[in-house]
């Protein structure tokens, strides 16, 4: 979902941020969106299977597709449409080229600091069966 | 104390194998659980010279239950599969054609079987479950056979 979500991202009106295909890697010991703030990062799928659905024979199992974004901002002077931009990528939880297969789509967004800087974490979760 | 529990899980999970008098088995795959009735009809009496009912068992009432995940060859059938067997009629049309079936379910090492109908579908979802489940009954007509 990585490259469902950058597709999305790159397609709608961010304000001043943009949306860079680097992954969040870190050059030295600094993840690159602290150094690169208004740059919107994000991290690749992390895949994990879990049991659903016991039947006697099995299980049915799901497979939840988790990927991260990470927004820096500066914690002095926050832009005034910062919180436009939260909500338009938030909405990128009902990304999907098969909307039908994907049966629980979820988003979370936390902020935290670092030093002056306000880093906006977004955690997109999708479920679908397998 | 001995003990030599059935388990229903991994090798000794029940199969219910569904046919008919065409060559192509249906095995029912996603079984959530399984209940196997054998209800005796029971007649009662009263006499003078007792002071409780005496009660004895007579015809019984037998059937198999059970809930499934439906799953879409299982319930429509395998249109590939010879006509007029289980495998193609699936469990809907084993129902709808009142087709009498020979099933088999595993208990165990043991085999219980006999000759029923498909009855009792109803499969249903809703807005927080993204598969459906269907109730099945198997009625059997006569007697289980225990193997």
């Amino acid at each position: 979902m990585r490259t469902e979500l950058m597709q999305y991202l790159k397609s709608i009106r961010l304000g001043a941020y943009g949306v860079t295909d680097e992954l969040p890697f870190s050059n030295s010991g600094i993840p690159m969106y602290l150094k690169n703030a208004k740059k919107i990062y994000v991290d690749k799928d992390q895949v994990s299977v879990e049991d659903f659905i016991p039947v006697l024979n099995g299980t049915i199992s799901a497979e939840v597709d988790t990927v991260r974004v990470y927004l820096t901002t500066d914690a002095k002077n926050i832009p005034s449409d910062y919180d436009t931009v939260v909500s338009l990528i938030r909405a990128g939880k009902d990304v999907s080229t098969d909307p039908v297969t994907f049966f629980r789509r979820e988003c979370t967004s936390a902020t935290s600091f670092e030093n002056d800087l306000m880093v906006t974490e977004f955690e997109f979760r999708f479920t679908k069966l397998i | 104390m001995t003990t030599n529990y059935i388990q229903s899980n991994g090798a000794t999970a029940p199969v219910l194998t569904l046919s008919t008098s065409v060559a192509g088995d249906l095995v029912i795959p996603t079984l959530q659980d399984v209940t196997i009735n054998n209800a005796n009809d029971v007649y009662s009496w009263s006499q003078l010279n007792e002071s409780a009912k005496l009660q004895i068992a007579t015809t019984s009432t037998n059937s198999i239950s059970s809930n499934v995940v439906v799953e879409e060859l299982t319930f429509f059938g395998d249109a590939t599969a010879t006509a007029g067997s289980a495998d193609k009629l699936g469990l809907i049309g084993l129902s709808t054609a009142k087709t009498q079936v020979d099933f088999e379910i595993t208990l165990g090492t043991k085999t219980i079987s006999g000759k029923g109908y498909v009855t009792g579908l109803a499969p249903t979802t809703s807005a927080d479950s993204p598969v459906w489940v269907t109730p099945i009954t198997i009625t059997v007509s006569g007697e289980f056979t225990i193997v």
